[in-house]
């Protein structure tokens, strides 16, 4: 594991043949320079830092939990955790019409997928891919919704991560995690709600596999009210 | 000569609201930091160029509207940071003296430095402050409270790390009469400290990220 600080030269043995430079690096001239703390990765010509983060920087392609705000013309005015709210269509949600149009209030919550981060403009996110499908995508309703860094939610849903894996063999529940730290789920009652919330925020600094079946256990055996 | 730093300690994701923050104390000098942003700003405040910085450094008691050590915080801060990247959005660095045993102005930096690492906000290169004062004709770095209290001139380098990866000064504020030859021994004192410093940083971050070695 090789840690990057802002203005240190990236020079890593990989590099050369990398063709695609990721969050963190900038290229001057022929050097690469760190721009943020970070730990180096690299995979198949791809380069990049993992940046631990709480505050979300939209990109384009990402899956984020946003929260409705307000409704102005064709427009649901969204906050996504940046600075400045991002928009989207009301055309852009499956089976929406010109005539049919979804049905969000301010304070819904809806996963989506950020599809233009011009800069100096506000982010616009869509609801649908395109072949104009949801999958997966649009209002979530009921359930919880919290926050947690940027790094656990990436975390969370890396394939070899085993902490929602371990957390499904004791709970029955939904979740959708957000690229933007947000973290939205469901389960058979405000117990188990709690408990796995619970779980999962402890979970962040939780290196060993024992440790997490523990912790697991712990929160499933635990009573509420204490 | 003296020329060795105080213990330094640090806790990163110290405080839980703001982004980025961290407990930093150095000797029995201590500050608590946070930097929040790039974030939501005001419209008055608002700059269609470059984002907006606001520093402020506070004090246990007493009026903390302003203070000496934002002006050299600023200026660090604006360097440190290409502002240029986040227009029309604001970043807050708010560093709160817990307990001032000496060279707090360095300490400040330094816990500035480490709340901007913890944010994970993009800027060009890590910064860090270091305080040396002049007693008797001796030089002193990282001096505590009773030092710099008797001391005849002091001087608080603010130092970037150059491109070659060796410190270079970003600003600097002096108090009382110092000559050329002094000023250059003084900075030859704080080059090995800053460099003790921005060792320091790499551990303590190296341990914040230990958590994704899987």
């Amino acid at each position: 594991m090789t840690i990057y600080l802002p203005g240190d030269v990236v020079n890593e043995p990989s590099s050369s043949d990398s063709s695609i430079i990721g969050y963190g690096i900038n290229v001057r001239g022929e050097t690469k320079v760190a721009s943020q703390p970070g730990v180096y990765r690299s995979d198949e010509g791809k380069m990049w830092l993992n940046v631990h983060s709480k505050r979300y920087i939209p990109q384009e392609g990402d899956r984020v939990i946003a929260i409705v705000t307000s409704k102005t013309g064709d427009f649901f005015r969204l906050d996504i955790g940046t600075a400045e709210y991002a928009m989207v269509n009301f055309t852009n949600f499956e089976g929406a019409t010109k005539r049919n149009r979804p049905n969000l209030k301010t304070g819904d919550i809806i996963y989506a997928s950020v599809f233009d981060t011009t800069p100096r403009t506000e982010a616009e996110l869509t609801c649908v891919d395109d072949e104009k499908r949801a999958r997966g995508m649009g209002q979530l309703n009921g359930g919880f919704m919290f926050n947690v860094s940027l790094n656990h939610c990436r975390r969370l849903i890396h394939p070899e991560c085993k902490i929602l894996q371990t957390i499904g063999k004791f709970f029955k529940f939904e979740i959708t995690v957000g690229m933007n730290g947000r973290i939205w789920m469901n389960a058979a009652g405000v117990d188990d709600i709690i408990k796995i919330h619970d779980v999962i925020v402890k979970s962040e600094f939780v290196k060993e596999d024992d440790e997490l079946i523990n912790l697991v256990q712990n929160g499933y055996t635990r009573s509420v009210s204490d | 000569m003296v020329g060795r730093l105080r213990e330094m300690r640090c806790e990163v994701s110290f405080l839980k609201n703001a982004d980025g923050s961290a407990s930093f104390s150095q000797g029995a000098t201590c500050v608590w930091a946070s930097c929040s942003g790039p974030g939501d700003v005001h419209a008055s405040k608002a700059n269609e160029e470059a984002m907006t910085l606001d520093v402020s450094y506070r004090t246990n008691c007493g009026d903390n509207k302003f203070h000496e050590l934002n002006n050299i915080i600023q200026s660090t801060l604006s360097k440190a940071i290409n502002l240029e990247l986040f227009p029309h959005t604001s970043a807050a660095v708010t560093i709160h003296g817990i307990q001032d045993d000496g060279s707090i102005g360095a300490v400040a930096l330094n816990g500035a430095c480490f709340a901007l690492l913890d944010n994970g906000m993009p800027f060009e290169t890590v910064f860090c402050g270091v305080l040396v004062v002049r007693l008797k004709d001796e030089l002193i770095v990282d001096p505590t409270a009773k030092q710099e209290a008797a001391s005849t001139g002091r001087v608080l380098f603010s130092i970037c790390r150059g491109s070659d990866g060796g410190p270079e000064v970003c600003s600097m504020d002096a108090i009382g009469p110092w000559d050329f030859e002094q000023l250059e021994a003084a900075w030859c004192y704080a080059q090995p400290s800053a460099r003790a410093i921005f060792d320091f940083y790499r551990n303590v971050m190296q341990r914040k990220h230990s958590v994704d070695e899987q």
